[in-house]
């Protein structure tokens, strides 16, 4: 599977769909979808995520195709994954969404694939979330972590409200809050103002800081 | 020498009694006269009314009409919300999928509120200061104003897998927008600002630019009837000038906040203008030492360049910036002068 990883890598540089479709789905005919996710989408997706930081040439559009290309497979993994085994895979579950008054979906959207990918149960809440929904969802399903998205700083202030309402119900250690979105690129001060505990500098890179959040959680400990 | 003069000759290259300022303040003339933002984006007489104050209170070299690009989709049917401090942002699109499209009612821009609006705005600006003060009208390129009327995210997900939807939303915004170009000038606009964040390689990809969106782009730049400025929209520009440089019809960039001067200078060789690239969103928390510091720091580095302008990167300049912090930039701009 090795010997396919440059091969991928080119297709998600070239933003090409059907050809690391392709590719995949001949490897999976051979190895099965679970195989071909876990030992040759995965370590590609970090390569592609180290390029995006890096290199000027890599997009929000090949982060969109990267993130079609996982949503893909995921589905095609859990078709092939028997019932019983699927209710048996115990996941952390996380809450994601967009603050209040914010509607840029496309950024909170590749974080949530990435993060399936990656095995969190994501309850996605969707655009426009006010702050006691989001602490009400994380409560129901006892989500350790919230994860937020603003792309705008008129927006991105709105979570304060949220940082507030985790504080407020006496949440701080049980709760962690990631916050992200273009606006914390280019204000990474944002961060500490709004009251966030981490953030990623993109999609791909979400899965690794919310473990490493996890693995900070005083009440969690390590995955 | 009066504004007016000062820009000109930062766009013939030929000197001048101090650089020229530019300062986006679309926003901060409502501060200023404490307008309500509702009217201020809706009421041309009152847009007008607080670029006078504008004027009179920071004296930047340019004057900026409206700059709100979420009320140009509203003009398409998209639905805006206002806020206390910012300027209305898109809360729900007017389209939601690549079927509705064939349904989308163009805005006729001499009957339609919003770009009536614009317009307006700028022809009262341009008859009150156009003698002495450059008038910068703002038009949403064609390929940025999808994304007005579909999300960021449809417009992505259109030019990606649906190239034939994609051209027929091209081909409705790119005679748009140069109706509008073309009517800012009529009113009396010195030039047209086109924010341009699709054109960015960290946006789209190089091969969408290269085959869909620059040809779009430069059949709408030659039918423009007066100069341009593309302006980076927030996202990184140098990697399109290469592209750009010989494109029809513009005078000018303005690169984003942390690009480099020197690279854009060295692709755009010795012509066009360069405007940049103080970071404009965190005026309003820094203070004036800060700010003239910057401002020294990129004169210096541009103290041979004739055709460059200093002035903020990013969109409007925040809401609660301090006036002294504004005054800052223009007092640096005359200090460093006086200094050589």
């Amino acid at each position: 599977m090795e010997n396919h990883q440059d091969e991928l890598l080119q297709f998600l540089l070239t933003a090409d769909q059907n050809g690391a479709k392709n590719l995949l789905a001949g490897l999976a005919r051979i190895h099965g979808y679970k195989k071909t996710m876990v030992s040759l989408l995965e370590p590609v997706l970090i390569m592609f995520g180290d390029r995006w930081v890096h290199d000027t040439d890599i997009s929000i559009a090949h982060g969109y195709v990267a993130a079609r290309i996982a949503e893909d497979i995921m589905i095609k993994v859990t078709a092939e994954t028997p019932q019983n085994a699927r209710q048996a895979v115990a996941k952390t579950p996380l809450v994601l969404g967009n603050i209040e008054d914010d509607y840029h979906a496309l950024g909170r959207k590749l974080v949530g694939t990435f993060l399936r990918m990656a095995g969190w149960d994501v309850h996605d809440l969707g655009n426009d979330v006010v702050a006691g929904e989001f602490v009400d969802k994380a409560l129901a399903v006892g989500a350790p972590i919230i994860g937020v998205s603003a792309m705008m700083h008129n927006t991105a202030v709105n979570i304060k409200k949220l940082r507030s309402e985790i504080d407020g119900r006496g949440l701080t250690d049980s709760i962690k809050l990631a916050v992200g979105g273009a606006i914390f690129k280019i204000r990474p001060e944002l961060v500490e103002e709004v009251g966030g505990d981490a953030t990623a500098t993109n999609a791909i890179e979400a899965p690794e800081i919310m473990k490493s959040l996890l693995n900070d959680h005083p009440l969690r400990g390590a995955q | 020498m009066t504004s007016i003069e000062r820009v000109l000759a930062a766009i013939q290259g030929k000197p001048a009694d101090r650089p020229p300022v530019s300062l986006p303040l679309s926003l901060y003339g409502a501060r200023l006269t404490n307008c309500p933002l509702p009217a201020y984006y809706t009421d041309a007489t009152a847009y007008a009314r607080g670029q006078r104050s504008v004027r009179e209170t920071i004296g930047a070299d340019i004057l900026f009409g409206p700059l709100c690009l979420p009320l140009e989709g509203a003009a398409f049917g998209s639905q805006i919300r206002y806020y206390d401090k910012q300027p209305p942002n898109l809360h729900r699109p007017a389209v939601a999928a690549a079927e509705d499209i064939a349904r989308l009612v163009v805005p006729d821009i001499d009957a339609h509120p919003i770009p009536l609006f614009f317009n307006d705005a700028v022809r009262l600006m341009a008859t009150e200061h156009g003698r002495e003060v450059p008038i910068a009208a703002i038009a949403t390129s064609p390929i940025d104003l999808p994304a007005m009327i579909l999300t960021l995210e449809k417009w992505i997900e259109m030019l990606l897998f649906n190239p034939q939807a994609a051209e027929a939303m091209l081909a409705i915004t790119l005679p748009y927008f140069v109706s509008r170009a073309n009517a800012f000038l009529k009113a009396g606009a010195t030039f047209v600002v086109t924010p341009i964040a699709l054109i960015s390689p960290r946006v789209v990809t190089s091969q969408i630019i290269k085959k869909t969106l620059l040809p779009v782009l430069r059949r709408a730049f030659e039918q423009v009837s007066g100069p341009l400025v593309v302006h980076s929209g927030g996202a990184a520009l140098v990697p399109a000038l290469p592209w750009l440089a010989n494109f029809p019809n513009v005078a000018g960039f303005a690169i984003s906040a942390g690009e480099s001067l020197t690279q854009a200078r060295k692709i755009l060789n010795n012509k066009s203008v360069l405007i940049g690239n103080l970071e404009g969103q965190r005026l309003d928390r820094e203070n004036v030492a800060q700010i003239k510091k910057k401002c020294a720091s990129t004169l210096r580095e541009q103290q041979n360049d004739p055709h460059f302008i200093l002035g903020t990167a990013g969109g409007d300049v925040p809401y609660d910036t301090p006036i002294e912090n504004l005054l800052a930039i223009r007092e640096a701009a005359e200090t460093y002068t006086t200094q050589l």
